[in-house]
């Protein structure tokens, strides 16, 4: 998904490994979350880029990454060509600008104590978008509008006097007051109901499309993903196992983890029962596994019923299938 | 209100904003209101005190030795609280006495939390090293007997005034705000609004107070009260000790100059208990502000001490009236819930969780109970098992297994139903487990409670239990906390069907796991139903999940039943308009498809209109909707639906009730 | 990973030595950043007291050196270390023969008793007041009655003490007031001693009881209805367990364990607590010892004294500390987990 853009990706990690834990007194070996990930993220054209993970696999860990919350322990991440960490006081607020996040929970991401006109506020005053208190209330207006909300029904409000979705919908409004290049939406609908569900994804099409804003959707749920898409990078504790256009890998994945995790995806119709048996090995599904670091080989490999010897000596490299869709296993070497 | 509302009466989170701004804020908590006032009073006394009193009578030779209050014989009109063994006036003295020690108390507590704040934030916000060597230091600080440090300090530096009290008694004032600060810090640092809070460029300052202290304004509340009374008894330990400024007149030293004239023994009442008095009444005063401030930042207990004065308030509960029909139901049910009514009596109003719910479980079948988050689904689960939270109650309602009301037994009889007819496969199975007793003991809790078995069967029963579903061995002998998600949830599978129980309640048995291991999960749930032939009820919001797993559906919507159907036809043609929202909504894994928005306003649970339930998201709302609403009837084979849509003779019905 | 580990061990043996030397540090230091130094301090003091003393200056150098006060402070660093470590502070000043080290072990067993005592009631009692308080099924006439023992809570232990002195002691005459055993009995293992001793000791360990239970109780208390909200005490109840097993294996089994912390943390103010009751009940414990050192200016049995105290301190914590694996199987999963 390397395209060209016109002056390099908006934002490019590259190689970018997260380690945990580890350390003065500990027994345990760090923990890698997120390991020699890499990624370009262009401006245009706009495009939802969806990381999709089970619990642990290092989604929230790139989101972190992404938004500059945590530094990776190695690899760089670059905005506009510079290192997060080398962004300068102009540099860094146009950072914060470009580069927006909507939230999990939308139970979480108001604080209690404050109307909702606070969460817009700080935003304005931060990054001074308006010059009076009119052109203030114009653009929150504006951008309340964008996600289908009037502002005299909710910027009294206290945070617990709105709904799951109408919380969610100003998380974007906010997100999109400043016209950022790119929102990091980490599990945006995991806790919306179903019937809401539709409501967000479908303004974040509406912001892909009508107003050039890219995602980075985060998300442990494939169907919605599929739903939303353009690319897609599945993770498996901490490493990329497949990447490529989202309607490839969902509907022809290639990497045994993959297969099992779209197998493994309730289908919605009563007629069409689960036919396969799936069995994990007991040893996989300890707590102790996880936390301990990864062998040197394919991190499937307990799973894998296609293992091979080769696959114990070393973690597979990407290899590309067809296109942008590229695998990290060995069945696909050449 | 709208839809997915987990409402604000929800225990554990603050019911709203922490502002002063409402009636029912909560800081309007009467203890701390008491304690307040108990203080400021005693605060106005030292501070008005000198304009109405000379208070240089307090110092030596002003007046008459030994002169016992006006009140008591000899008493004098000029010294109403009697004169002490060197002539001092007793009220003057403790007029100048009692802001003196308040004084103490309040600087080194301030100091302290000012301290206590700044190397807090630093170590919850910085982390790394600044956190390790803050927090070892403070740890150890907390635990050293202040005291006796103190005592030896003050027994080489002689304090010349309260003020140089004050700053050593801080000494010992920081380690406790330190360590309240730096986990509150590290709790709020994670949570969205401050990283919200972050992204929109505010600086660390701004957000450690902007965001972050007035959240954890009652927590330093309660640390502060704690800390100044802790200060003033530091302070006073010192006086009484004589190690205290002795020129300046303070409550310990008036106990102190008491004591070591022996005037306990020589009688002059009057002349060592109105110190203790008055510095006991700030004790109260403090205490009772402190345990205030905890109710406050603590919903929880608000609201444990709450429900058991409403309850004792309102007296003993009316029974629930049993219902007659008992055999209303089907033949082959395994369970009926009959007319089932939840409501929770919250302070702000009661909401009705559960309205009329209707449904019988067959022998042999798995029965699906969906809907959106807060319609009510784990309110009729726990209304089955018994065990509503305070503040729900039920009502109104029966539920049977094999014709015994389960909702009229109680005691030892509820007991022995429990489990042993009745399972549950819990909705935290990350929570469900005590943390603290290895796994062979609470699958032995449950066996035991029932059944009186010898070690080694019981031994056996259980490993073979585990091994039914697909677990070692060894994980008998582990904790919890050593075992993953989808382990503990199966440990809970094989606890449920231990004693071999007609009808297991599973609380979306698989909604915290990935969807491998809810796979997984979900085959070990189907194979045990196989198995024994048990009937379930599957509670869940994954359409999907529902779709795989489930005989028959059951569709709620704000507490009530809107449509009960075979799972083939809810999902082939559901007929009320919720159903066909919820299916429509499945996001699809094989095509495709437009999203379908719909937008979604429900009403407030606690104030449900007349009429359909749905009515302000249908489609298809007609006049009668919003005038009466419908029953669950029976359209078509096996298929009973609440809605209007598809009673043919609506328009007649309420033309004739007009007429 | 169950039960001690190496690193939680090592982890808190350094917090325990960590402990120790910021307070005997604490104890060093502060005197010598005020004006002046301790001994002349203490001679004015004296001049104060008595008037004027002949040659102040002669004698405020000889104590000077009699104590390595003309020392370089870090020399008299080292050697306050020595003697820590040591346990030897060298003679009482004012009985002087006598090593200050055996004037403080003499005191040591009673403060002990006392407080062991006191402590074991108070944290038993107020824990099994909080839990009955925090629990829902408590019948209704002990949810009535049980607040009731929260009286004395707010209540500092020695104002308690002069009160029950007065009362109990003065005017009712039931119980002897002040010291720990009367001079008419001959110390010893017999049965007038011991009942003469305990009635001594009813007193101090009552007012510190009384007072510092509801601390335990109230904390409890808290703990015990958030257990109340958990899952597993839900889980336990629709297994059809009997009451007594959920309050005790679900409810109080967990609700101690941040209870337990709380009275480690504790530790330190009972004991500074109980210093100002043994001085008020004249109770021939550290306390009191520590407070007639100071009062005769007995610079190295303050010392040994303070220490000494500040040593128990931490080790009863740092024991507690030890034991506290055993009972949560989790903690020292956590603790190096982090
Ligand atoms: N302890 C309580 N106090 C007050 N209201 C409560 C309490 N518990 C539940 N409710 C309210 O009762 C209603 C039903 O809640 P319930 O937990 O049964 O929903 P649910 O369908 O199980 O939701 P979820 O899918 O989120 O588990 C909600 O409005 C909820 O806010
Ligand atoms: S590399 Fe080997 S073990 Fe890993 S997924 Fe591929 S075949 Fe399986
Ligand atoms: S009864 Fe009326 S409002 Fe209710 S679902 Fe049916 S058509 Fe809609
Ligand atoms: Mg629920």
């Amino acid at each position: 998904m390397t395209q060209p853009g016109k002056a390099g990706p908006l934002l490019r990690i590259r190689d970018a490994t997260m380690e945990f834990g580890g350390g003065f007194l500990s027994s345990h070996p760090p923990l890698v979350a997120l390991d020699s990930f890499s990624l370009d993220l262009h401006e245009s054209p706009a495009q939802i880029t969806t990381i999709a993970g089970e619990s642990g696999s290092g989604k929230t860990t790139l989101a972190n990454l992404v938004l500059g919350f945590i530094s990776p322990t190695q690899g760089q991440i670059l905005y506009k060509g510079v290192d997060l960490s080398q962004l300068d006081r102009k540099q860094r607020l146009t950072y914060r600008q470009e580069v927006q996040a909507i939230f999990q929970d939308p139970y979480d991401v108001f604080n209690p104590f404050f109307r909702i006109q606070h969460t817009f506020n700080l935003v304005m005053r931060h990054f001074a978008l308006a010059q009076d208190k009119l052109e203030r209330r114009e653009l929150i207006e504006d951008a309340l509008n964008v996600v289908g909300l009037r502002g005299d029904e909710i910027l009294e409000k206290y945070p617990h006097q709105l709904s799951g979705g109408q919380r969610q919908r100003v998380m974007v409004a906010r997100a999109y007051l400043l016209r950022p290049r790119l929102i990091v939406a980490d599990e945006p609908v995991s806790a919306v109901d179903a019937s809401l569900r539709a409501m967000i994804l479908d303004i974040m099409l509406r912001l892909r499309d009508e107003h050039g804003i890219s995602f980075l959707y985060i998300t442990h749920d494939l169907s919605t993903a599929y739903q939303i898409g353009d690319n897609m990078i599945v993770l498996f504790q901490g490493i990329t196992a497949e990447t490529g256009d989202t309607g490839q890998i969902i509907e022809n994945p290639q990497h045994p983890y993959v297969q099992e995790l779209i197998n493994s995806i309730p289908v919605p119709d009563p007629k069409i029962k689960w036919d396969t048996d799936i069995r994990l090995p007991a040893e996989e599904t300890m707590r102790s596994q996880n936390a301990e670091g990864a062998p040197r080989g394919c991190r499937f490999y307990q799973r894998c019923p296609h293992r091979m010897d080769i696959c114990l000596e070393n973690q597979p490299p990407l290899i590309p299938v067809e296109g942008q869709h590229a695998v990290a296993c060995y069945l696909y070497e050449s | 209100m709208a839809v997915g509302q987990r409402t604000s009466d929800d225990a554990s989170a603050p019911a709203q904003g922490w502002g002063l701004n409402t009636w029912d804020s909560p800081w309007l908590n009467f203890k701390f209101l008491l304690g307040a006032g108990i203080v400021l009073l005693i605060l106005l006394f030292g501070l008005v005190g000198p304009l109405f009193w000379d208070t240089d009578l307090a110092y030596t030779g002003a007046g008459p030795l030994n002169k016992p209050p006006v009140w008591d014989e000899g008493g004098l009109p000029e010294h109403p609280l009697g004169t002490e063994s060197n002539g001092r006036d007793m009220l003057a003295q403790l007029i100048l006495a009692t802001p003196s020690s308040l004084k103490v108390g309040f600087l080194a507590a301030i100091i302290g939390m000012g301290i206590g704040m700044a190397l807090g934030s630093v170590a919850g916000y910085v982390g790394g090293w600044w956190d390790h060597v803050i927090r070892t230091l403070s740890d150890s600080a907390v635990t050293i007997p202040a005291l006796v440090v103190l005592v030896v300090i003050a027994s080489y530096v002689q304090m010349t005034d309260t003020t140089a009290m004050a700053l050593i008694l801080a000494l010992f004032a920081w380690p406790g705000p330190t360590r309240l600060v730096r986990s509150q810090v590290l709790t709020l640092r994670e949570r969205s609004y401050v990283r919200m809070a972050h992204l929109s460029g505010a600086s660390a300052l701004e957000i450690m107070f902007v965001e972050m202290l007035p959240n954890m304004l009652p927590w330093l509340a309660a640390s502060l009260t704690g800390g100044i009374s802790a200060a003033i008894l530091g302070a006073t330990g010192l006086e009484v000790l004589g190690l205290g400024p002795t020129r300046v007149p303070s409550l310990g030293l008036i106990i102190n100059q008491a004591t070591t004239n022996a005037a306990l023994v020589r009688g002059l009442v009057w002349w060592w208990l109105p110190p203790i008095i008055i510095l006991m009444v700030i004790f109260v005063g403090f205490f009772l502000m402190t345990i205030g401030l905890d109710e406050i930042a603590n919903p929880r207990i608000r609201q444990f001490s709450s429900t058991r004065r409403e309850r004792t308030a309102a007296g003993e509960l009316p029974p629930v009236e049993p219902i007659e029909d008992g055999t209303a139901g089907e033949e082959e049910a395994a369970l009926e819930v009959d007319d089932l009514h939840v409501h929770y009596f919250t302070p702000r109003g009661e909401v009705i969780a559960a309205n009329g719910v209707n449904f019988s479980v067959r022998k042999g079948e798995i029965l699906g109970l969906v809907g959106e988050s807060g319609c009510g689904k784990t309110t009729v689960a726990m209304a089955i098992l018994q065990v509503v939270q305070p503040p729900g109650r039920i009502v109104q309602g029966a539920v049977r297994i094999e014709d015994r009301d389960l909702v009229s037994l109680s005691g030892r009889d509820l007991r022995q139903v429990r489990w042993r007819d009745l399972a549950l496969v819990p909705q935290g199975a990350m929570n469900s487990l005590n943390p603290v007793t290895p796994i062979r003991e609470q699958m032995a809790d449950a066996i035991l409670a029932h059944e009186n078995i010898g070690r080694a069967e019981l031994e056996q029963r259980i490993l073979n239990l585990l091994n039914d579903v697909g677990l070692p061995e060894r994980v008998i002998d582990m904790f919890p906390h050593e075992l993953s998600g989808g382990m503990k949830q199966r440990v809970c599978i094989a606890m449920s069907i231990a004693l071999n129980p007609q009808v297991i309640i599973a609380d979306e048995p698989t909604s915290a796991l990935d969807v491998v291991v809810q796979r997984v999960v979900a085959q070990t749930l189907l194979e045990v139903k196989e198995r024994l032939g048990v009937s379930m009820v599957m509670i869940g919001h994954d359409m999907g999940l529902q779709a795989q797993l489930v005989d028959r559906i059951a569709v709620m919507y704000a507490g009530n039943l809107v449509e009960v159907a075979p799972v083939e036809s809810a999902f082939a043609e559901p007929l009320h308009p919720y159903t066909q929202l919820l299916i429509e909504s499945i996001p699809s894994i094989r095509e495709r498809k437009p999203l379908n928005v719909t937008e979604g306003l429900t009403h407030d649970l606690r104030d449900p209109p007349p009429g359909c339930i749905f009515q302000f998201r249908c489609k298809h709302v007609e006049r009668i909707c919003r005038e009466r609403r419908p029953e669950l009837v029976e359209r078509d084979d096996d298929h009973l639906v609440a809605c209007w849509l598809y009673e043919p003779e609506r328009h007649s019905l309420i033309e004739s009730e007009e007429a | 990973m169950r039960g001690l580990t190496k690193e939680y061990v090592l982890q808190r043996f350094l917090m325990y030595l960590l402990t120790i030397w910021l307070g005997s540090t604490l104890i060093f230091v502060i005197p010598r950043l005020a004006p002046g130094d301790p001994v002349s301090e203490m001679v004015g003091r004296l001049s104060l007291d008595s008037g004027y003393i002949e040659n102040a200056d002669k004698l405020i150098a000889s104590w000077k050196a009699r104590f390595g006060l003309d020392a370089p402070i870090h020399v008299q660093y080292f050697r306050y270390w020595g003697n820590v470590f040591r346990l030897n502070f060298g003679y009482s000043l004012s009985h002087f023969p006598t090593e200050a080290w055996s004037m403080v072990s003499r005191a040591l067993p009673w403060s002990l008793g006392l407080l062991t005592v006191a402590t074991v009631l108070s944290f038993s009692i107020g824990v099994t007041v909080g839990s009955l308080m925090g629990w829902r099924r408590t019948p209704r006439w002990l949810q009535m009655i049980l607040p009731s023992s929260l009286a004395f809570t707010a209540i500092p232990y020695f104002m308690f003490g002069i009160m029950l002195i007065y009362l109990v002691a003065f005017e009712l005459d039931w119980l002897p007031a002040t010291g720990a055993y009367s001079r008419r009995v001959d110390p010893g293992w017999n049965l007038p001693f011991i009942k003469n001793m305990l009635s001594h000791a009813i007193l101090p360990v009552v007012s510190i009881v009384l007072t510092s239970m509801g601390g335990w109780a109230l904390g409890m208390r808290g703990l015990m209805i958030s257990v109340n909200n958990e899952d597993y005490f839900l889980l336990a109840q629709v297994k059809g367990l009997s009451p007594a097993r959920i309050f005790f294996r679900y409810g109080v089994r967990n609700a101690i364990l941040p209870a337990l912390t709380a009275l480690a943390l504790g530790l330190g103010g009972l004991i500074s607590g109980s210093i100002l009751v043994e001085f008020i009940f004249a109770y021939p414990g550290t306390g009191y010892s520590l407070y007639q050192a100071i009062i005769s200016q007995d610079y190295t049995v303050t010392q040994a004294i303070a220490n000494l105290i500040i040593l128990v301190t931490a080790t009863s914590v740092f024991l507690l500390d030890l034991l506290y694996p055993f009972i949560d199987p989790r903690i020292t999963y956590k603790r190096t987990m982090r």
